[in-house]
């Protein structure tokens, strides 16, 4: 076997594709028209109604895998389909290979399955002597490189009409024009051949009915139908996660699928196949037609009360289309056969950690994948979760400890930031800290400028500047996390204005410490548990309305995670703390509505790019909030194509992968500077942090904000 | 729920009309086949029609020997270059998304659909439905039948998979031809 990647191996593909400018391109391309092409599909349609119910039905059929299995079994064999159950990949093989053999079959044409990548199968029966020929234009094309799908969808997305062209000149013996309809018949014309020839034909199904046992498969081309009506035996192979009670199921995900795929209603053809049909060269007038199910870790997944999610996957492919990292790197460079935010999960359970250990961690964790996923899986979460299984296997590394131990004591967390202040080189390159607040100082972390901790944190600040209200019209405590209170003090003091109008009584409890977020990024989940419980013990006492953060990233997970972390014991209080979280831009809409506090006093004119930082836009699903009271201030705000787009630090993210994170930075900016923006607005430190240190480090005259600063 | 149908297929490229009767339709598909490029190296043109009733073939066969074209019902599977024209006839067709659903069990019925170049659909508009789930009874009882082969066609065969542009007939037909017929001209199952 070949030897494991390492990461830096790795990370130089990584960066190879970084430098493909056609790869850049294409993705780009795609990415922009997806979105579109996505929506108008759903156009009067309640998407999340629809995903609930795929969802839901994925889920229940998982569930009773065994029980649909048994029931297609049984209407298989009145149906004439010889139905085997593959424990492993090679066992599928195995089987496929002896049907091949028993059968006489020498020269097979498949249709695109993703399961029979999953499983290797065309370089098993390759190795066997047989010929196998991809007829979907992009598997061959990819087949004829001898490389994997990029994409589950579209597996030659990255390649040119040039290199197309190159290729069938090559495989034709013949110049071929560089003209896309063109290669398009060169195809045609050489498959059409091998149809004929063909004595096998393997396909996938997107649907395995278990009622009337029958297959449902979708294409584009039309290339199944002819893979499984000219050659004498049909071999369907699929994963178990496939199979559904009737077809009124397979219907409604059918609906859902090429909506979320390509932007389509329907696909070209769905053709359905109850067993054998007639076919005048077989034996007896009728087809030989076999099922090959998969289990490959499934039934063992599906037993899982977290990651059984994988399995709803319908290989819609939209968590690649939509992921920032996807878009900058490609297919190759995330996932290994299944590819995106799936392909991150999956290729840990079905191709082993050897090959899931560096792209599982080629994710920013900004959501766009699971606001998208057909089948409402959490898949920044599941991701997270295999990046912890990974760890947990290859052990904890020493920061990750170190914080662990850190962060029991808040004291000893607060002082040791004291003193990189103090020793004016804030974190060295391998002190803890430098996943925690992500700044370190390796020359590939110099596309932005790096902020400084201040000597003075704002809870050292804070009994001088709060505003003394009489009266106050409502009670709340400041939650500062470590960025804001040690790095950006100059955000919570900006805000200090906007408590005194809205009438707020504002306290801060010292007590508080690191929300936990990124503890519970890096694995360690016993140290999130004790800042949690240390947070919700520092605002125990405190009558209050609100506790407000202006950082996303702490509002999400305090909202989120905490009450998770805090266990039975301190459930309730939990609650009560949670209940009361809320980003500072709702609070101040919220007031403003209450309270009309006076909104003219704004500057005018400005005009202000936003942008939503994913905690809060998908970890909240905040996005009126900001710009509405950026507006009342008397600011123009100006939409941006990328608003909705992940920065790129996202914690240690940036850190691993640097060169990527810097072209999602740039990106955005680039969008930003487009719009003619005078500043650019959003609220999470973290966020500026990044887009602050970009926007410095390559000149640009656009100002980045916090919300705060933008209002006082 | 006509119109719907037919805006809905002609967004994916698909050529909708509505003949008056029969001779129109194959009036049609002699001139869309005397019009096109051969598919067979040697020039002769192929109409493959398995499923009218021996009357029609036979009125259809009259303008294919007038206009030098052969007209095939079945062992369409000797064909490899293609056939130029192949005329099926849809059980039903769903308005929502402008798809045909066409029982293929028998193989020279697929094969009409599928190698042949153009492929003209026959229809009857009485068997428009609004959406698969109007169906789903019927669907069941389509794909109930032990060795049914069900087909649900929408527009030509289409790839993206060169740059993400759009290309038609890449497999399969690469023309579409929907003809709506206002009056029966077979009943219940197709003959
Ligand atoms: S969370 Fe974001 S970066 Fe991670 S896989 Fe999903 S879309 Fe990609
Ligand atoms: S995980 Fe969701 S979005 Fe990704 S391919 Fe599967 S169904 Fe589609």
């Amino acid at each position: 076997m070949a030897r494991p990647e390492t990461i830096k191996q790795y990370r130089k593909r990584v960066q190879e594709a970084l430098e493909n400018p056609f790869l850049r391109q294409a993705m780009d391309n795609f990415a922009v028209a997806y979105r579109t092409g996505r929506a108008n599909a759903f156009k009067g349609l309640d998407v999340q109604d629809h995903v609930r119910k795929v969802a839901d039905i994925k889920q229940s059929c998982i569930k009773q895998w065994r029980r649909l299995f048994e029931q297609f079994k049984e209407k298989a064999l009145e149906n004439n389909i010889h139905v085997h159950l593959a424990d492993t990949a090679e066992d599928a093989c195995r089987i496929i290979e002896s049907i091949a053999a028993d059968s006489g079959s020498k020269k097979i044409v498949k249709s695109k399955s993703m399961t029979a990548e999953e499983i290797h199968l065309n370089a098993w029966l390759e190795k066997e002597g047989l010929e196998v020929t991809e007829t979907d234009l992009g598997e061959w094309i990819v087949q004829l490189r001898k490389e994997g799908p990029s994409h589950m969808v579209m597996p030659a997305i990255h390649l040119s009409r040039n290199q197309v062209a190159d290729l069938f000149s090559d495989v034709t013996g013949k110049k071929q024009e560089v003209d896309i309809d063109q290669l398009v018949k060169v195809a045609r014309k050489e498959l059409r051949e091998k149809y004929f020839q063909a004595d096998m034909g393997i396909t996938g199904a997107n649907f395995v009915i278990a009622d009337t046992g029958t297959i449902g498969i979708t294409t584009n081309e039309g290339n199944a139908r002819l893979v499984t009506t000219l050659p004498g035996v049909h071999v369907a192979v699929a994963g178990i996660d496939k199979l559904l009670p009737s077809i009124s199921e397979a219907l409604f995900i059918n609906r859902v699928l090429p909506k979320n795929a390509t932007g389509q209603q329907i696909t070209s053809y769905v053709t359905w196949i109850t067993g054998p049909s007639e076919c005048t060269v077989a034996e007896g007038g009728k087809r030989e037609m076999h099922m090959v199910f998969l289990d490959n870790g499934r039934s063992k997944l599906a037993g899982d009360d977290v990651f059984s999610q994988a399995l709803s996957c319908i290989r819609c492919g939209a968590c690649a289309n939509v992921c920032p990292v996807y878009r900058m790197v490609g297919g190759h460079r995330m996932g290994h056969v299944y590819i995106g935010a799936i392909g991150l999960i999956t290729t840990y359970f079905f191709h082993g950690i050897e090959n899931a250990r560096h792209i599982a961690k080629n994710c920013t964790g900004c959501g766009a994948c699971k606001e998208v996923c057909a089948a409402g899986i959490d898949l920044p979460e599941l991701i997270k979760g295999v990046q912890d299984k990974i760890r947990d296997r290859d052990g904890h590394p020493v920061k990750g400890m170190l914080l662990k131990q850190v962060l029991k004591n808040r004291r000893m967390f607060h002082g040791l930031l004291r003193s990189a202040s103090i020793a004016q080189k804030p974190f060295s390159k391998d002190a803890f800290l430098h996943r925690h607040l992500p700044m370190i100082f390796s020359k590939e972390q110099d596309f932005r400028a790096i902020p400084a901790v201040v000597s003075r944190p704002f809870r050292d600040r804070f009994e001088k500047i709060v505003p003394a209200v009489e009266s106050p019209t409502v009670k709340i405590a400041l939650f500062s996390g470590c960025l804001q209170d040690f790095v950006y003090p100059e955000h919570l003091e900006a805000a200090m204005a906007s408590f005194e109008r809205a009438g707020a009584d504002v306290k801060f409890p010292m007590d508080q410490t690191c929300c936990g977020l990124p503890a519970l990024m890096m694995g360690e989940g016993e140290a999130a548990r004790s800042v949690a419980v240390q947070n919700i013990m520092a605002f125990k006492e405190l009558d209050l309305d609100y506790i407000v953060t202006l950082c996303a990233s702490c509002a999400s997970h305090l909202t989120h995670k905490v009450p998770k972390l805090a266990g039975e014991r301190f459930k309730e209080e939990a609650l009560a703390f949670s209940e009361k979280v809320i980003p500072y831009s709702v609070f101040l809409d919220r007031m403003s509505d209450e309270a009309e506090y006076d909104v003219s006093a704004g500057q005018t004119g400005q005009k202000v790019a936003w942008h939503a930082p994913c905690h809060l836009i998908r970890g909240l699903g905040i996005s009126r909030e900001p710009k509405d009271v950026i507006s009342r201030r008397g600011f123009r705000y100006v939409a941006t194509c990328e608003e909705e787009t992940c920065c790129g630090l996202a914690g240690s993210y940036s850190v691993d992968f640097p060169l990527v994170s810097k072209e999602i930075l740039a990106k955005k900016l680039a969008d930003v500077e487009q719009s003619g923006a005078d500043i650019l607005a959003t609220e999470c430190p973290g966020c500026v942090l990044q887009l602050r240190g970009g926007a410095v480090r390559q000149g640009l005259d656009i100002r980045v904000l916090h919300v705060s600063e933008v209002l006082s | 729920m006509v119109n719907r149908f037919t805006t809905m297929a002609e967004q994916v490229s698909a050529f909708v009309s509505f003949p008056a009767d029969l001779e129109q339709v194959f009036e049609k598909c002699i001139t869309l086949c005397t019009q096109k490029k051969p598919c067979s190296r040697d020039g002769q043109k192929t109409i493959a029609s398995p499923d009218l009733a021996s009357d029609h073939m036979a009125e259809l066969n009259n303008l294919c020997l007038k206009n030098g074209i052969e007209l095939v019902r079945e062992n369409i599977r000797q064909y490899e270059q293609g056939v130029d024209l192949g005329i099926t006839l849809a059980d039903f067709a769903i308005a929502e998304t402008g798809t045909l659903v066409i029982n293929s069990d028998g193989e020279d019925r697929r094969l009409a659909s599928m190698v042949s170049d153009l492929h003209v659909v026959l229809m009857h508009e009485k068997d428009i439905r609004e959406s698969a789930f109007d169906m789903e009874d019927d669907l069941k009882q389509m794909t109930g039948r032990s060795g049914s082969y069900t087909a649900f066609i929408t527009g030509a065969s289409r790839t993206a998979d060169i740059e993400r542009v759009l290309a038609l007939g890449v497999h399969g037909p690469l023309e579409l031809h929907i003809m709506i017929l206002r009056e029966e001209i077979w009943h219940g199952p197709k003959p």
